[in-house]
């Protein structure tokens, strides 16, 4: 296992790469009660098109079937796995992103248990017809659910502007329509497809002895055999490059109370993986942060007129395949709203510059903010990205943060903050009658 | 370690070394009532956003930053019959940075600014900073009705405890309220509430218990010479079911239901009640998530939970509207099926290691520390963990057959999506 240790943090990670492709990342927390293990394939809700395990054909699937494939994950022939997680006294569960599925526990006890039903059961599919069907009525109700939540459709309203032509625009459960669509062989075809090892994380942390676990792990896998790895082939379609397909202005009438407005900024330049992800994601956190923070004169400024309030937020989404940010709250005057959000942001330069010393306070506000997240086992283990960072922890990122400088800011605010990569969507409240 | 600062006034100190920051919350409790809600919450907002040292967001966020982040927040919350107002501030542990700041010292140093110096002139708050947080109080207050799941549970609150209007308030407070508050009146609200709340402070983390002692003796906190206000409140069972209904052109249906339950923390059938909750609604093994989602296909979401400062258990499900009769009938029929004794023992053993398991597990988040420290105070008792643990174990089948039995339905609210 290679070691790294962070002095400064009195923390160790280990990691290793098993013979069945298997990442293996082992982060013992001392003084900590419980463990929690998150087991991850690199298969999300944009990946619809791909040349299937065993085929050399590119095949389109439903959309959603990343998200239905996780729920039909847990039952299998004769019980279900959070039955199995039940006996042992773990809290289970697993979740879609776009790019991501990831399957976890969390335990006091049990530990071995635990992580074997895990690898268990999420390296042996069971999907028949009759339970298929049967999750349709389930997942239906949480597209319903999603459907009525006013955040969740601004989000989604937004990456439609953003992606008119890319599956990141579809809900990452899909539509009732589409999910009506999927068969047990899909679920088959995309399971063999996207849940080899090679494809796959196991990040563990918290209450847990690294070498007594990777025992336990090593023995698991070598008893089971898997098919040879064949490299992956998705379809996605390419980022137009100078942002003309962004649809720039869309709004919708929902049974609100109040507006609720979202400005978007689509990434036009693809960003390498590795180090320069990690560095890439510090500096657009600490850009937003000196032009929307709460410690910016931008802030207080659109605070005291009322243009924002309490609901503001924003946020930087970077993948492999795409980044955007998003700036929303809820606002009496959705245009005042969208028109002083752009305002900063076309005017970037009047902030970033070398007039103060703002810089020097938002990077050591943001290296504080990695320790409060050192007592959070789900936050260490949620923001490991193989794929996307390597071999990095939450632990690189106060040196990456440490490290950066004006001009770090000043290049990424000229790539990412360009006009014809912005966007507006609203949500005005429906009249009533 | 727990120090009386003055009648009324406790600091309880906790040392652990498990986590990388250290916490410091105040809490300022009154008996809850609805005059005071609002004021209370609306004072929320203004210390949370201001204060005479910081006048503004932007000097305050400043001053956080200058603290590596330290993270500060205000809110209320309702227990039982007492309304809570918390201060809270998380810092780093300067250990862990590259600096010599004394942090968690600078953090109360805030706290106490804060708390003891608002912004405030003349006998009143400021009146631009008042006016903004009030506008901001009344959309943030108008704007919860937009989460559907909240809205519901909200109006189910309301029609649980129509006896007694403090109670059906949401602990924010309501706009009919807000409209009456001046600067005036609530900065002489808030010298009472300094004079006469119950106030809890706790510090955890890896500290120096005599500093931070003698930090907050120098805050000079008077003697209280309110009583302390009751940590329960028992609702009152109408023993016949009535369904309030509502449409709004809405794509999923919500299902409310509250119950009389009278179970109060740490009372007798207390322990068993946790069980029972477990296995009705509250968790993945539980009946209502079994039969309402997994068997029926009805549902994603189906579950229980039990309020036990006042003695109610509420469940919710988001369901197609057309189907409010069968989830209504699948729902009771669980209930029956538990007060008949239809669930394994192998169940109940599983039930108890997920409760263990969530017990353990909270000890791994220093906000526990915080929590407990003010439940123990309210209730003026302390149980151990060890105690804990053997008195979940010891609940037998009977024991959550009997409470099962005291959960009598009351009252429903059914928000459904416009028919066409």
């Amino acid at each position: 296992m290679k070691v790294t240790e962070y002095d400064q943090f009195n923390e160790k990670s280990y990691q290793t790469k098993l013979d069945n492709g298997l990442t293996v990342t082992l982060l013992p927390k001392d003084g900590f009660h419980k463990t929690y293990a998150t087991l991850t394939t690199n298969y999300g809700s944009i990946d619809n098109t791909f040349v299937p395990a065993g085929s050399d054909e590119m095949h389109r699937f439903p959309d959603g079937i990343a998200h239905f494939l996780e729920h039909k994950m847990f039952e299998k022939e004769d019980h279900d796995a959070f039955q199995t997680f039940g006996q042992y006294g773990a809290s289970a569960n697993a979740f879609t992103s776009f790019t991501k599925t990831s399957y976890l526990f969390s335990a006091s006890r049990n530990l071995r248990e635990n992580l074997t039903t895990l690898l268990d059961f999420v390296q042996d599919p069971y999907f028949s017809k009759a339970t298929v069907e049967k999750e349709k009525g389930i997942i239906g109700q949480e597209i319903e659910m999603y459907d009525d939540d006013p955040s969740w459709r601004l989000y989604f309203g937004m990456i439609g502007n953003l992606y008119p032509n890319h599956p990141l625009q579809y809900d990452i459960a899909g539509t009732t329509e589409s999910i009506a669509q999927i068969t047990s062989e899909d679920l088959y075809a995309a399971y063999r497809t996207f849940y080899h090892p090679e494809n796959m994380t196991l990040f563990i942390v918290g209450n847990l002895n690294p070498d007594e676990v990777l025992t336990w792990i090593t023995a698991n896998q070598a008893a089971k055999t898997f098919e040879p790895f064949t490299p992956i082939e998705r379809k996605l379609p390419a980022t137009v490059a100078d942002g003309h397909d962004i649809i720039p202005y869309r709004t919708i009438d929902m049974p609100v109370n109040r507006a609720k407005s979202i400005v978007g900024v689509k990434g036009l330049v693809p960003i390498e993986a590795g180090a320069t992800a990690l560095k890439y994601r510090a500096t657009v956190n600490v850009l937003l942060e000196l032009l929307f923070g709460d410690t910016s004169k931008n802030y207080l400024h659109l605070y005291d007129q009322g243009i924002i309030d309490d609901t503001f937020g924003y946020d930087f989404e970077l993948q492999n395949d795409f980044n955007f940010l998003t700036l929303s709250g809820e606002t009496d005057d959705p245009a005042k709203f969208d028109a002083a959000i752009i305002d900063v942001l076309e005017n970037w330069r009047d902030v970033v510059n070398d007039q103060d010393d703002t810089l020097a306070l938002v990077k050591k506000e943001m290296i504080g903010r990695v320790v409060f997240m050192a007592n959070s086992l789900e936050a260490i283990a949620n923001r490991y990205d193989q794929r996307l960072f390597g071999a990095a922890t939450i632990f690189d990122e106060p040196a990456v943060i440490a490290d950066l400088t004006l001009a770090d800011l000043q290049a990424v605010a000229e790539q990412l903050l360009t006009s014809q990569a912005i966007s507006e969507y609203q949500i005005r409240p429906q009249a009533k009658n | 370690m727990q120090t009386q600062l003055a009648k009324g006034v406790q600091l309880t100190t906790v040392i652990s070394h498990q986590f990388k920051t250290n916490q410091i919350i105040v809490n300022f409790r009154a008996p809850l009532t609805r005059a005071t809600i609002t004021q209370r919450s609306l004072l929320a907002n203004l210390l949370e956003t201001s204060s005479a040292d910081y006048p503004d967001q932007r000097t305050l966020a400043n001053a956080l930053a200058r603290m590596y982040g330290a993270a500060f927040g205000a809110g209320v919350s309702r227990k039982g019959p007492t309304h809570n107002l918390q201060l809270a501030i998380t810092v780093a542990n300067e250990r862990f940075l590259a600096t010599d700041q004394p942090l968690t010292n600078q953090a109360i140093d805030f706290l106490q600014r804060v708390m003891l110096k608002p912004l405030a002139s003349a006998g009143q708050f400021d009146q631009v900073t008042f006016d903004r947080q009030k506008t901001n109080l009344e959309a943030a207050i108008n704007s919860v009705a937009d989460d559907k799941q909240y809205y519901a549970s909200q109006q189910l609150n309301a029609a649980l405890f129509a006896e007694e209007p403090a109670q059906q308030m949401p602990s924010y407070g309501t706009i009919a309220d807000l409209q009456a508050i001046t600067a005036t009146g609530l900065y002489d609200y808030y010298q009472t509430l300094l004079q006469d709340d119950q106030i809890d402070i706790i510090v955890v983390g890896d500290i120096d218990e005599d500093a931070v002692l003698q930090q907050w003796q120098q805050a000079h906190f008077e003697d209280r010479l309110t009583g302390r206000p009751r940590p329960f409140y028992q609702h009152h069972n109408t023993q016949k079911y009535v369904e309030q209904q509502e449409q709004q052109p809405i794509s999923q249906a919500k299902l409310n239901l509250g119950y009389d339950f009278p179970v109060f923390y740490r009372g007798d059938h207390y322990y068993a009640a946790l069980i029972f909750n477990e296995l009705f609604g509250g968790s993945p093994l539980s009946k209502l998530f079994t039969n309402v989602r997994e068997k029926a296909s009805l549902a994603y979401y189906a579950s229980s939970s039990i309020d036990t400062f006042r003695g109610v258990m509420k469940v919710q499900a988001g369901i197609d509207g057309d189907n409010h009769d069968q989830v209504l009938q699948i729902i009771a029929a669980q209930l029956t099926a538990i007060q008949n004794s239809d669930f394994t023992d192998d169940l109940v053993a599983q039930l108890k290691l997920g409760l263990v398991n969530d017990f353990e597990s909270s000890l791994d988040s220093q906000r526990t520390f915080a929590i407990q420290a003010l439940i123990n105070d309210l209730t003026q008792e302390q149980v151990t963990d060890a105690e804990w643990l053997a008195r979940i174990q010891s609940v037998t089948r009977d024991q959550i057959i009997e409470v099962s039995k005291l959960a009598t339905l009351n009252n429903g609210f059914f928000l459904s999506g416009v028919t066409e």
